[in-house]
């Protein structure tokens, strides 16, 4: 049966997400949301069943409580609220803030890969990237709030989370 | 320094570096699979999640103690998603337990027994990886892996090796060495110290259990082994004995009925290795040439010499191993009086470690075109072998190790953790037996528990320059310093392992914590029960020496880089 718009969107961005953009090291999001698109894949209707459903913001919940970084807490929560609002009108996706916590991870621009294209300084919800172009960037990181948004989109892999 | 709640309970802090450790400490043994205390904090697991007053969550490994902070561990939603992320974990996972190597001993399996994991709600989504079978070493099964990363990060932090890492990534992710090489084309070592702290079946001891069962089994052979003095303070573990409880006399007992004709002990060997190192520290001294001497019994470390730092081979001791001492000597032993049943030696050493798995294949530890050892099996193997026959050591007998190398110094025994080499080669630069200067020696620094400890002791009229290093991270920042001129040393002591070979590769890897001091404190206990203190006094080396050695000193203690 074809897929519901919202199915199909929310299965694009998981596909798009674990195939690419997901770093696998913290097991919630990568184990996490693997299993989200898996059940979407699998479902026999339109749009999940309500079972479905409650199983798939289970695990949504679970990777926004739990996840290591801003970027498997915002997939997450950008499926569910997809989903949840089945044929209504797209809800704004609630920003990802930063708890005071995650302390001892950070995220950094590997010098030997980074291009100096400048797109996770635009990117930055917060301007904790600057450098000039051509030449390697850098994350300042006391004003960092790990979000992973630069991971997510740096095209080169430059970016990546140390501990 | 402050004060936190946890589950509704005021608990102090002080040095903690995160607040996982301050949750424990409250005795609250909440459940992990990526945290070690010696290692980097990485994050990965997120089964030690808890949540603050104001409903924020975080993983309390990662985050430090600060005063006021009120945080709950177990709430239903906390308990759940503890139970969800060992499901989803498992969902991924070649979960055959009952053919695992890991089976009744996995931190994994263990975890999901205690979160009370009864069925997957999610759909298989394992994937099937080639096992690494190229070390000697040790197996790697990376269908059985968890992505934990504390291989790489043991590896890394504290063996400055660095032969395994992540490669790809969301998915796809593995651990692995680099460019997918298999484990043999890497500088690893074979330390075992990833096997040590990997908590599933992922990288386990390569075994020769089988092997050695065929062995015993052959009539034409004569079985014996050797016992070596890290192996005896930790086998009790596995048998409900208190840790580091020294339970050799009835180890040689069980052994004798798995089928071993003798059964000897390896602290004979270290007296010998101990004699020839002495013997050529004093050279060394007397011409100033190629000093510091290092020590080269530990197989792992010699590797890591050779391969990261070889302008420091001609420092490493020519001496062989204990091991491969007593192997020799066995070997010339059976040649000279030959078995009166004409049948072949077949020569097993009880070992700690892993790496001694590839010592005794490399080329110098053969003598004539003979390997001296035939097979080395851990700890962990005879355990296997002890329990698969279905034996124990709780009621077995007692019985002394097999003559005629039954005769041993308290030096010999005190190998087994890290410095025992130092303080027993210092001990026979010590005039006569004063009682009072072996006690002095203990004193100087080397029975300290850091990972590099640097003294100097004199004994009579000069000053002996030592340090004793365990780890690999620690040996590669010695070297460095000695290499730039900061430090200057007459003797170093390197082991592999951090604390020694009580900690080995191959030793059982208890989940009641570090069992570093109970099984070093044994060992020191065992010295003191030892009339017999310094290697120099054993009255059957004299006998070995005048005899079956005489003349043959090089041919059979020390390495033979010629491998003829
Ligand atoms: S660290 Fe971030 S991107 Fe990586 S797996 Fe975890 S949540 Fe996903
Ligand atoms: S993780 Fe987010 S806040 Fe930090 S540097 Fe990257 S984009 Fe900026
Ligand atoms: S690693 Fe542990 S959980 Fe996995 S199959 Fe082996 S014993 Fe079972
Ligand atoms: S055996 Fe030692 S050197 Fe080899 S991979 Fe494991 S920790 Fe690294
Ligand atoms: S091999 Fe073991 S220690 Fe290494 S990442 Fe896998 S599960 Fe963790
Ligand atoms: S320290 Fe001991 S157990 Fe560890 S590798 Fe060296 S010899 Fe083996
Ligand atoms: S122990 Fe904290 S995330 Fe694994």
């Amino acid at each position: 049966m074809e897929k519901s718009p919202e199915t199909q969107k929310a299965l694009a961005v998981l596909e798009k997400f674990t195939s690419d953009q997901c770093c696998g090291k913290c097991i919630s999001c990568r184990e996490g949301t693997r299993q989200m698109q898996q059940i979407l894949t699998d479902s026999p209707l339109p749009s999940p069943s309500e079972e479905e459903l409650a199983l798939l913001s289970e695990l949504g919940t679970l990777i926004d409580h739990t996840a290591r970084c801003g970027l498997g807490k915002s997939i997450a929560r950008q499926v569910l609220s997809v989903l949840e609002h089945q044929g209504g009108d797209e809800r704004v996706i609630e920003e990802y803030l930063p708890g005071p916590y995650q302390e001892l991870i950070f995220f950094d621009i590997d010098p030997k890969r980074c291009k100096g294209c400048s797109k996770c300084s635009r990117l930055c919800p917060v301007h904790a990237i600057t450098g000039v172009i051509k030449q390697p960037f850098v994350i300042n990181h006391e004003l960092c709030i790990k979000c992973g948004t630069c991971m997510m989109n740096c095209k080169f892999g430059a970016i990546s989370i140390k501990d | 320094m402050g004060s936190m709640i946890i589950d509704g309970i005021r608990v102090e802090f002080t040095d903690e570096t995160n607040v996982l450790t301050v949750i424990r400490k409250a005795g609250i043994d909440l459940p992990t699979l990526c945290y070690v205390s010696e290692l980097s904090v990485y994050g990965a697991c997120r089964l030690c999640t808890v949540k603050d007053e104001e409903g924020r969550y975080f993983a309390s490994c990662t985050v430090r103690p600060r005063d006021g902070m009120n945080i709950q561990t177990n709430t239903p939603e906390l308990r759940k998603y503890r139970r969800t992320l060992l499901e989803l974990l498992l969902a991924s996972h070649d979960r055959d337990c009952t053919v695992c190597n890991k089976n009744g001993d996995c931190h994994l399996q263990n975890l999901a027994e205690r979160m009370g994991v009864r069925s997957i709600r999610f759909k298989s989504a394992q994937e099937h990886h080639d096992v690494d079978n190229s070390s000697n070493c040790i197996v790697r099964t990376p269908s059985k892996c968890i992505l934990c990363g504390d291989c790489v990060r043991m590896c890394d932090n504290i063996q400055a090796v660095d032969a395994l890492d992540f490669a790809g990534k969301g998915v796809a992710t593995l651990v692995t060495p680099a460019y997918n090489r298999r484990l043999a084309e890497t500088d690893c070592v074979g330390c075992g110290q990833c096997r040590v702290v990997c908590p599933t079946g992922a990288i386990s001891i390569k075994s020769t259990v089988d092997e050695v069962w065929a062995a015993l089994a052959d009539p034409k052979n004569k079985v014996v082994a050797q016992v070596a003095p890290a192996v005896r303070t930790a086998i009790g573990d596995r048998f409900g004995f208190p840790a580091g409880k020294n339970v050799m006399n009835r180890l040689v007992t069980v052994m004798h009925r798995l089928g071993f004709e003798e059964v000897y002990d390896t602290a004979f060997g270290a007296d010998l290795t101990v004699t020839e190192e002495s013997r050529e520290l004093e050279a060394r001294l007397a011409s100033g040439e190629k000093l510091p001497l290092f020590t080269s019994c530990c197989p792992a470390w010699v590797r890591f010499c050779e391969k990261k730092h070889p302008e420091f081979i001609p420092n490493l001791s020519t001496c062989r191993s204990p091991m491969q001492m007593f192997g020799a000597v066995l070997r010339a032993w059976d040649d000279k009086s030959p078995d009166e049943k004409g049948r072949r030696l077949v020569s097993v050493a009880i070992m700690p470690c892993t790496a001694k798995k590839d010592e005794i294949l490399r080329p110098e530890s053969r003598t004539n075109g003979r390997q001296d050892v035939d097979y080395v099996l851990t700890t962990e193997e005879l355990i296997g072998m002890i329990q698969s026959y279905g034996l124990t050591l709780n009621g077995a007998d007692k019985d002394a190790a097999d003559m005629p190398f039954g005769i041993t110094s308290g030096a010999g025994l005190i190998f087994g953790a890290s410095g025992g080499v130092t303080e027993a080669v210092l001990r026979n630069f010590i005039a006569g037996h004063n009682r009072q200067e072996i006690d002095a020696l203990k004193k100087v620094g080397v029975r300290e528990e850091n990972g590099v400890r640097e003294f100097t002791f004199r004994c009579g009229d000069r000053d002996i320059r030592a340090a004793v290093v365990s780890g690999l991270r620690n040996a590669d920042m010695v070297l460095n310093a000695i290499r730039e001129g900061g430090k200057n040393y007459d003797f170093v002591e390197f082991m592999a392992c951090p604390g020694g070979c009580i900690m080995g590769g191959g030793q059982p890897v208890s989940s009641h914590g570090n069992m570093f001091r109970a099984r070093r404190d044994s060992l020191y206990e065992a010295d003191i029960n030892m009339q017999i203190k310094k290697t120099s006094e054993n009255p059957l080396l004299d006998t070995l020496y005048a005899t079956l050695l005489k003349g043959r000193e090089h041919e059979l203690l020390h390495r033979n880089m010629t491998g003829n």
